[in-house]
């Protein structure tokens, strides 16, 4: 159990970043070596952070001295099945110099955590007596129970699927992504605003990788 | 053999390009002379040809070889690339019309309909969001006016070009300066086998020919050449798309431009057209009045509203925000007195519902 944080992503070897599908799916790795195969817990939390092009301006025309094949395979070089894994995208927008030194008025972290608790105790509550603590371990079962989607959100993800060419593997991470900021919202049913976040936190792909 | 195999074969022999094969018909008349023509009276004659060296005359003769000529014409054919050459009755009139019409082109798929009004779209290759837009809005909406779009399959204005022209459902074709069975740019694989679903791609130079840079400019007089009229989206001052431009206008044709802010250096060109005569557009009526009678004109504004009329207040709220240059975010956020989480579900819901498009870095930009 833990928090890998993998920085520069396209920088490690295709094959490396292959390995890290099973335990991202499963929750657990398989080792073989010559006398013995064995599995073992890989309950991890994935966190990656990647530059879109090897220059690191892109999408900056001005400044990007990258060539589209060359963007190209540098995404490339992060599968669609693991970018499919990945449940939160999150884009990193350039630091205007004003941001650095106006003191902005924010939530405070201390009123951030408790909200965090909160949800934190729904989600034990909801998955008492079951293997996983939190909803991003939620069977498709406990998520036809659980993640429960009010008529105007199921509108939404059913237009995001069509448009948005979503695949199904990503429709439930959806629904999960959904169903925590439903608690974090303190809300039971999972509303249209929930979703239309979680589906936010998918664009990523659609944006760099697509034609 | 026939009179086309004859053009096939004196189009495709090494260091024999159209200055001298020009030459040769001239003086022998017809391809199959040169092919049938005595050695000494071919040596005499080609002595006067400028350039002509001895291993081009020893070319020419060894090349004059019947099987390999229909080898070669059955390669052709497994790859399914046709040919004509402008003796052929499905030869288009609008090249036979220019000066210096290719002696064969190539092409792949459908091969366009004679009677349609066909306009060229070419522009930079480094454009902005607004010249993507603009070149694909303009493709789509001639499209669907049963207009063929003509361009270059190049990056930039001619790729949203062919994009929009599909999305129309209309004809499209690309007009190449490699051989036709040679993807450049090579991400464009894609859309190619899009364009070959309805449209064509041409090319005058042969099967497996290589995108040199110097097959550009003369690739350009041939969209122009095919071409009703020749609309410039985004061009610097000294962008290729100009020299299509000249050729459009030496080839009597139509010339239109998008007219843009004076700061931005891709609009010098095209204002620059514009000053000199080329017709500033703004919606496709600009170009279709010149070749049809136009019963009315669509006001942009009747469009606005009705796209206005399936939102809700919040997404009324948020689109009046984003226009078609693109808009970040945060300069969104200052604007609206609306929550993040509000502002979110609004920008996802115009999204999906196709009204606005998401750029990288959460830059916005209305869809047109």
């Amino acid at each position: 159990m833990g928090v890998l944080f993998l920085d520069e992503l396209p920088e490690f070897q295709k094959s490396v970043l292959e390995i890290l599908r099973q335990p991202l799916e499963d929750g657990e790795v398989t080792i073989s070596r010559v006398h013995a195969t064995l599995t073992y817990p890989a309950n991890f939390m994935l966190i990656c952070s990647m530059n879109p092009c090897p220059c690191g301006f892109y999408p900056d025309v001005e400044k990007c001295t990258c060539t589209p094949p060359q963007i190209k395979r540098y995404l490339n070089k992060i599968s669609g099945p693991l970018l499919d894994r990945i449940d939160l995208h999150v884009e990193a927008s350039k630091v205007d110099y004003d941001d650095l030194s106006v003191h902005h008025i924010q939530e405070s972290s201390k009123i951030i955590r408790e909200r965090v608790m909160i949800a934190h105790s729904i989600q034990k509550e909801r998955l008492k007596g079951s293997k996983a603590f939190f909803n991003s371990g939620l069977s498709s079962s406990q998520i036809q129970s659980y993640c429960q989607v009010e008529a105007s959100g199921n509108e939404l993800m059913r237009e995001a699927f069509l448009k948005l060419g979503l695949s199904a593997r990503a429709y439930h991470r959806i629904l999960k992504v959904g169903r925590t900021i439903a608690d974090l919202d303190d809300s039971e049913k999972i509303k249209d605003k929930h979703i239309a976040e979680a589906i936010q936190y998918r664009t990523l792909d659609r944006k760099y990788w697509s034609k | 053999m026939n009179r086309e195999l004859y053009w096939l074969w004196l189009t495709n022999i090494k260091g024999i390009g159209r200055k001298k094969i020009g030459s040769l018909i001239s003086c022998f008349g017809s391809p199959e002379a040169v092919f049938s023509a005595d050695e000494i009276i071919l040596k005499e004659v080609t002595e006067s040809i400028a350039r002509f060296s001895e291993k081009d005359l020893e070319a020419l003769i060894r090349s004059r070889d019947i099987d390999k000529i229909i080898r070669y014409s059955k390669r052709l054919n497994n790859e399914e690339i046709n040919y004509l050459s402008l003796d052929h009755d499905l030869y288009p009139n609008a090249l036979l019309n220019i000066y210096d019409s290719p002696y064969i082109i190539y092409y792949k798929g459908k091969l366009i309909e004679e009677d349609s009004i066909k306009i060229g779209i070419v522009g930079a290759r480094r454009c902005s969001t607004y010249g993507k837009n603009v070149a694909e809005y303009f493709a789509r909406r001639l499209s669907e006016h049963n207009v063929t779009i003509v361009s270059g399959m190049a990056r930039g204005v001619d790729t949203a070009a062919h994009k929009g022209a599909i999305k129309g459902n209309g004809q499209t074709a690309a007009i190449l300066g490699c051989g036709v069975n040679v993807c450049y740019p090579s991400e464009n694989i894609y859309l190619m086998r899009n364009i070959l679903k309805s449209g064509c791609v041409i090319s005058e130079y042969p099967m497996d020919a290589a995108p040199v840079a110097g097959n550009f400019p003369q690739r350009n007089r041939i969209i122009s050449g095919l071409c009703d009229g020749l609309l410039i989206v985004e061009a610097t001052e000294r962008s290729g798309s100009l020299i299509t431009a000249d050729s459009a206008l030496e080839q009597g044709k139509d010339v239109f431009a998008v007219p843009g802010k004076i700061f931005d250096p891709l609009s010098d060109g095209t204002n620059r057209l514009i000053k000199m005569g080329a017709k500033p557009v703004s919606d496709i009526e600009d170009i279709l009045e010149e070749y049809i009678d136009i019963k009315n004109r669509l006001n942009s504004k009747d469009i606005e509203r009705e796209i206005t009329r399936s939102m809700d207040e919040g997404e009324k709220i948020v689109y009046a925000c984003i226009g078609i240059e693109p808009v970040q975010l945060d300069l969104i956020i200052r604007q609206i007195p609306m929550s993040i989480d509000e502002l979110n579900f609004n920008l996802i819901k115009l999204e999906i519902k196709g009204f606005i498009e998401q750029l990288p870095n959460r830059y916005y930009v209305k869809k047109v």
